[in-house]
Formats: structure tokens, C-alpha cells, sequence
């Protein structure tokens, strides 16, 4: 699913709190907040959330670097559906002016950031280096009058602005939003990459069993069991090891082999009876 | 289900001590070229470039044998991209990185290209009780 615009809100501040309400839909979502605050060198935010839940600061950059007049841009990943409260409230003397927010779909995360600031008329362009393929750009920014090239408005409030890429960045690389600043106001602008989800991919990989197989081969001699033996056999090649033994004596009574020896010379006497041997010799 | 393919000369190289599966060796591989029969090593592949990849060491979990029956079980690993793209690739080798040549073990086909964007992983499920592969 690519990333998409969903819905914008804004409102009025006017003390250290402020509540907008705004409606998120769809799936995968993200809601970007900025806000400007005066009347404190060193600001900070008490709170900050959306149906409760506390938003994550991307950053705060002064107008022309002075945070007397400061802008913060915050997000939260998967905001609640439907109509909630966007609530702020500063610590100390800080005042809110105004808050604009918008809504996305399609976002899995946050990537790089960058911020910039000035105080001449003309075109504000802050640069991120894109860290994922098909990315959106967004920006929050004080002080700016309209969206410059490249660049989509899509909350306004006495000229706290959201602005958007209105498209996907591809390849990833150096991309850009512009701001335009018509007066010579001090300007801040906090730029932030918008990332698709990650995609999880996974294999189960098949087990693989290696088999060889056993012989058992059982070797004799006449009429003797010598021995047996087992092979390895890994192919249909069977190698066989066979025993000879050299015929010395043998006797045979009515029931059991008894012994035998090599004589000196050769078969000296054989003879058979009319039923079984008796004895031979060599 | 990944079929794993078994490297020819794995058997070999199993044979003469030039891969030892036990150790902590062994490695995954990732190309986008199809596997030709007479690779053999590491150097035979067209790896993708792995900057933006995690690890891809991977852990044995047991190696040992049972009632003569070697079997060799592997710990899941996930690759996960950080800061840019891993790929394209299509093919999962494993490799011994202990041994001579980084020799070959066995491949994995996804069945297409794929490619990890910044935060994508790509999860290698090994069986945990069958193993990566027997010997009996």
C-alpha cells in the first residue's frame, strides 16, 4: 500500500495549552502536529498527545534560530481511529500561537530529519537524504506564506503550515521540500522522511539427509565359517574382502573339527572310507 | 518450503576435512544468479552488496550424532536492511567462512528476486528439531 494524505486540522492558541480535534482513518497511519510557541528563550513541552497517548518530538528549531519564537513538529505512529484531541501545554512562560496537523496512511516509519531557519523573503528548501524507496517527504514551518516547488500545503493557521511531497520519492536519495516566505518574517522549518512499512519476508528450508548404507557378507572356506565382515558401500559398487587359508590337516571326528597342521611336504595319504573322511594329509 | 540443494562438491569437501559443520563457520550468501554445478567456493558467486545488511553468521545449535545418525541443527536467523537497500537476490547460499575458499554447503531458491528495503528482513526458519541436514 503506498503512502497517502488522510485528513488536516488546525487551531488557535493563545496560552501555554491548546486543544484541536482531529479524525484519523485507514491503516498504517502516522499524524504529524506543529505549533509555535513565544515568550520563552528556553521552552519546553509539559505534554503532548493525541486521544492520550504521547506524541514523539522530531524537533524544535527557533525562528532564525531564536527559540523566543520557536517551532516544534511532533508525530505518533498509529494514532487511534476516528475523532480524538490533539493536547498540548508548555512549561513556563511559553505561549502556543497556533497548531496545524495532518494524518497519513500507508506509513510504517520515520526517517531521516533535517531543520533549517532564517529571516529573508524568498523560498525556504529543506533536504533530507531518503533512507527508503518510495518515501514521502513532510514538513512543519512558521512564518512561510505558501508551498514553493515540489511541495503540497495541507494545514494552515496564521502561517503554521504542513506541507507535503504529494508523492512518492524513487530511488532513495536527496529530495526536497520547499517553503515560500513573503515578508521578511524569521522562518524554522522541520523536515521529516515518512517510510513504508518493512516488509518481512522468511524461507523454511527443506531437511536435507545424507544415507549410506550397511552389507553384511559372511566369507567361507570349505567347510569352515572364517569370518564376516560388514562394507561401506556408497554407490552400487560393492567391494568384497575375502581369506584364504592354506589346507595343512584336518580331522574330522563324528562331530567337531578337532585341529590341523602343515606338514612338511605334500598330500602324503588321503583315503575315504566307504561313508566319511577320516583324516587327510598334504 | 525452500528446497535445500545440495553443492556437488560438498560431499567431497565433507569427506576430506575441508568443511567442518560444527564450527562457527558457517555463513549466508545471497545472489541473484542462478547456481551453476561446478561452483565450489565463495569467489564462484556474484554476491550482492551487503553495507546496509545485518549479520549473516550463522549459530549451530547442536552437531552431534544419535544411534549413528549425524544431525546438524541451526538457529533461525533473520537479515534485516538498516539505512538502505539488500539485493536484488533470489538465491540463499550457505557457506563455511572457516574453511579454505569459503567452500560451498548448499542453496536455497526464494522462487523470485526480492529485495530489502530499509527495515525489510528476510527470516531463514530452520527446522529446530529435524535439523539443517542428517548423516546416516
Amino acid at each position: 500500500m503506498a503512502i497517502a494524505f488522510d485528513s488536516s486540522s488546525s487551531g488557535i492558541g493563545g496560552s501555554a495549552s491548546i486543544t484541536v480535534s482531529h479524525t484519523c482513518s485507514g491503516s498504517d497511519r502516522v499524524l504529524f502536529v506543529v505549533w509555535r510557541t513565544t515568550g520563552d528563550a528556553t521552552p519546553n513541552v509539559s505534554s503532548a498527545s493525541y486521544a492520550g497517548e504521547a506524541m514523539t518530538l522530531v524537533d524544535v528549531q527557533g525562528a532564525n534560530n531564536d527559540l523566543n519564537n520557536a517551532v516544534y513538529l511532533y508525530y505518533i505512529l498509529n494514532p487511534a481511529t476516528g475523532t480524538n484531541d490533539i493536547s498540548v501545554t508548555m512549561q513556563s512562560t511559553a505561549t502556543i500561537g497556533s497548531l496545524a496537523a495532518a494524518s497519513y496512511t500507508g506509513v510504517g516509519s520515520i526517517g531521516a530529519t533535517n531543520k533549517t531557519y532564517g529571516t529573508t523573503s524568498g523560498n525556504y528548501t529543506n533536504t533530507v537524504t531518503t533512507t527508503k524507496d518510495n518515501s514521502w517527504l513532510v514538513m512543519g514551518a512558521y512564518a512561510v506564506q505558501s508551498a514553493g516547488t515540489g511541495t503540497t500545503s495541507r494545514a494552515n493557521n496564521n502561517d503554521v503550515h504542513i506541507f507535503d511531497s504529494n508523492g512518492a520519492k524513487s530511488p532513495t536519495g536527496s529530495y526536497s521540500l520547499v517553503a515560500v516566505e513573503s515578508y521578511g518574517n524569521d522562518v524554522g522549518t522541520i523536515l521529516a522522511e515518512m517510510k513504508l512499512p518493512a516488509l518481512n519476508y522468511s524461507i523454511t528450508p527443506t531437511v536435507f539427509a545424507f544415507n549410506t548404507s550397511w552389507k553384511t557378507v559372511i566369507l567361507h572356506i570349505g567347510k569352515y565359517l572364517l569370518a564376516s565382515l560388514g562394507q561401506f558401500t556408497q554407490t552400487l559398487n560393492t567391494v568384497v574382502v575375502s581369506v584364504t587359508r592354506l589346507w595343512t590337516k584336518a580331522t574330522k571326528n563324528s562331530t567337531t573339527l578337532t585341529g590341523t597342521s602343515k606338514s612338511t611336504t605334500s598330500w602324503t595319504e588321503e583315503s575315504k572310507n566307504t561313508s566319511t573322511f577320516t583324516n587327510e594329509t598334504k | 518450503m525452500a528446497t535445500f540443494t545440495k553443492i556437488d562438491s560438498f560431499v567431497e569437501n565433507l569427506a576430506e576435512k575441508a568443511i567442518n559443520l560444527g564450527g562457527t563457520g558457517l555463513t549466508v550468501a545471497l545472489t541473484n544468479t542462478a547456481h551453476t554445478a561446478t561452483w565450489d567456493e565463495l569467489a564462484d558467486l556474484t554476491q550482492v552488496d551487503y553495507t546496509y545488511c545485518s549479520s549473516r553468521v550463522l549459530t549451530v545449535s547442536t552437531s552431534a550424532q544419535t544411534s549413528g545418525t549425524y544431525k546438524l541443527v541451526l538457529a533461525d536467523l533473520t537479515l534485516t536492511a538498516t539505512g538502505g537497500a539488500v539485493g536484488p537476490f533470489r538465491y540463499v547460499y550457505i557457506y563455511d567462512d572457516s574453511s579454505t575458499g569459503d567452500k560451498l554447503v548448499a542453496y536455497y531458491d526464494y522462487g523470485s528476486s526480492i529485495t530489502l528495503n530499509d527495515a525489510d528482513t528476510l527470516t531463514i526458519d530452520f527446522d529446530g528439531t529435524n535439523g539443517f541436514l542428517t548423516i546416516a
